[in-house]
């Protein structure tokens, strides 16, 4: 659905008036009979918002922007504190940042808010010890690998989300009795 | 120059919205920010974000579908043919290796009946529409929406429901009135 489009149902796309969005309960579509929910909010109605050209500077003693010396400073970046023209602002979630603290901060991770992945190593660890119990043979190999990942997450950044270290807890543990349990096999069963 | 806002490296506080999806490649599940609904996907190794910042959002569509009638289906006929097993097979052994099956069909079955019907929720931005396969079951997309729409309407210019409806239908009787005749090929356009 983009601005200025009308609603439509979910499964049939045809259009819907008004008085049966934004309704209290799920309502049936009159062209294909289906129960939908539409729910339409003000930012549907909205317009693009227009990005501000840069201005030159024409008079002594105002600030320029870092990048470019010819144009007028209008902000400066929360990170890195350099003046920005506007051309250079980059509005990031309510702030103002240069495309350089944007750039750096996506690749090295420091800008939270843009991060798009990262690795769950306590995961990894816990599908290390339990994956391969369905060919036994193989655990001798992975429960070590286990033991390491699950060891190593508690070291590296997990997932942005609140989460529990069970998952590590449990590859470690679930890794040690493996281990345990080949030793017992290779050495004591005759 | 505007002040700068709050820290833009601060990790912000996430929620987790009840529920959690698959579409069979990835586990999918939802957070909410104090500016914005994250949708997380996991595949065993590492997690992917995707943000839909609540100025952003145009639309929550939600449409009942009928996965959870196929799978009553599906848990009733295995539970009925557990049943025949059971019944023909006339011995004590017979019931209890039929009985297994059955009690975990009709188990299957009447989670699937007491979680209710089942959803396809869709989130539409300007650019954008995401299937939100956590909310998949009728009863938790209102319960969902009944969360997200006090958050996205205290995040957006606010506009009386009366007036938006009314925008609605001005934008479906847009649709109707202007819709232009389709291409022909070999002919140049008008």
């Amino acid at each position: 659905m983009t601005q200025g489009v009308a609603a439509a149902c979910p499964k049939c796309r045809s259009a819907l008036p008004g008085a049966m969005c934004n309704t209290a309960a799920p309502v049936r579509c009159p062209a294909c009979d289906t129960l939908i929910q539409v729910e339409i909010f003000p930012a549907h109605f909205q317009p693009a918002a227009v990005g501000q050209p840069a201005e030159s500077i024409i008079e002594e003693g105002v600030s320029s922007c870092f990048y470019h010396e010819q144009k007028k400073a209008v902000t400066h970046c929360a990170v890195c504190g350099r003046f920005l023209c506007a051309l250079c602002d980059v509005d990031f979630n309510g702030q103002h940042v240069c495309p350089a603290c944007l750039q750096s901060g996506k690749q090295k991770g420091r800008l939270p808010h843009l991060e798009s992945s990262r690795a769950t190593w306590d995961s990894a660890a816990l599908l290390f010890a339990l994956g391969p119990l369905l060919i036994p043979l193989i655990v001798i190999a992975t429960a070590p690998v286990a033991i390491a990942l699950g060891i190593i997450s508690f070291f590296k950044p997990g997932s942005i989300v609140p989460r529990t270290r069970i998952r590590a807890w449990l590859a470690i543990g679930f890794g040690l009795v493996e281990i345990a349990f080949w030793v017992y096999v290779v050495f004591y069963v005759d | 120059m505007p002040e700068p806002a709050a820290n833009p490296q601060a990790p912000p506080a996430y929620k987790k919205v009840p529920g959690s999806g698959s579409n069979f490649i990835e586990r999918i599940k939802l957070y909410l920010a104090p500016d914005h609904l994250l949708y997380v996907s996991g595949a065993g190794f590492s997690e992917t974000y995707r943000r839909f910042y609540f100025r952003d959002i145009h639309a929550v569509t939600v449409r009942k579908s009928i996965t959870g009638a196929l799978f009553n289906a599906l848990w009733g006929t295995l539970l009925f043919f557990s049943l025949i097993g059971a019944l023909s097979s006339g011995s004590a052994e017979g019931w209890v290796g039929w009985g297994i099956p059955a009690t975990l069909f009709i188990c299957l079955l009447l989670v699937n009946v007491l979680r209710g019907p089942t959803c396809v929720s869709e989130i539409h931005t300007a650019v954008q529409t995401r299937r939100l396969y956590s909310v998949n079951r009728l009863r938790r997309a209102e319960r969902f929406l009944a969360l997200l729409r006090p958050l996205l309407l205290d995040a957006q210019s606010p506009i009386p429901p009366e007036e938006l409806r009314q925008r609605i239908d001005a934008a479906r009787q847009t649709a109707f009135t202007t819709t232009a005749a389709p291409p022909v090929i070999g002919q140049n356009p008008q």
